[in-house]
């Protein structure tokens, strides 16, 4: 993802969901042009950062516990399988760092 | 009376709206306490946190984050990294929603860095997580307040959100 393809598509995200309002000091008041402006700059990094780091956390989450980790190379120790290494390759791939 | 909590904003969201401002920090008091209870969004999505100037949100990727994300159905992670523009408490759905405290330090000195520490946590719609770390503002100057938005063009369907000082 180029970051005008960010752009365009944080353009139209916010574009489609207007009006979007704010509260402060107990009013509900609707996003000024400078709030939108920067609803759209906010929501593109937003996306960037997701294309471009969102595998990282994804991955975090997949891989499991050092401890699961640990076991299955355990037994593929003892059984001579390699599931900790397949494992880890199929989070890889379910989980591509972007190019 | 020392100890005690003094409100000083209360912002309770019952129309949707897709960010909510806290204000309000100043000398009065040394720390600050947010609180916010029964934060629910109108789709999928994840509340975000930034500290606000003369009122206005700092967008400057200027946020260093470290925390440790739990999860009640699998195992804990940790999440750390400078240069953000926001802290982000995670991704619910329609059916989840946000508990959380915030402490604020050093929010109306003007030589010294702004940083939070904070517990939150939330039912994502299908399991229960938290988050519990800290966030420094890496600019030396004068924060008023906080605010909260959403990752997404969505918006917060219901919440209460508290700013109290913390009484010397």
């Amino acid at each position: 993802m180029t970051e005008q393809q960010a752009l365009a598509q944080a353009t139209q995200e916010i574009e489609d969901a207007k009006p979007l309002f704010k509260q402060v000091n107990n009013e509900r008041l609707e996003f000024n042009d400078a709030d939108y402006t920067q609803a759209i700059e906010d929501r593109k990094n937003s996306l960037l950062n997701d294309y471009n780091f969102g595998y990282i956390q994804k991955r975090q989450e997949a891989y499991g516990s050092v401890q699961d980790q640990l076991d299955m190379q355990y037994w593929d120790n003892v059984n001579g399988t390699t599931t900790w290494q397949d494992h880890v390759a199929q989070v890889k791939a379910d989980n591509p760092k972007p190019q | 009376m020392a100890g005690s909590l003094i409100k000083i904003d209360e912002e309770i969201v019952t129309s949707a709206v897709a960010s909510v401002t806290l204000t309000g920090i100043n000398s009065t008091y040394d720390v600050y306490m947010v609180r916010f209870s029964d934060v629910t969004l109108n789709a999928t999505d994840s509340l975000q946190l930034q500290f606000t100037t003369s009122g206005t949100p700092d967008t400057s990727a200027n946020y260093d984050l470290a925390l440790k994300f739990f999860k009640a159905n699998t195992t804990f992670t940790n999440e750390a990294a400078p240069n953000l523009t926001q802290a982000d408490f995670s991704s619910i759905t329609t059916s989840g929603f946000y508990n959380g405290v915030i402490y604020c330090f050093n929010f109306n000195n003007a030589s010294e860095y702004s940083f939070i520490t904070f517990e939150e946590v939330h039912f994502d719609g299908t399991n229960t997580e938290g988050k519990q770390g800290g966030m420094v503002h890496t600019v030396a100057q004068v924060c008023d307040g906080v605010h909260f938005k959403l990752n997404g063009a969505n918006n917060i369907s219901s919440g209460q959100f508290v700013l109290y000082g913390l009484n010397k």
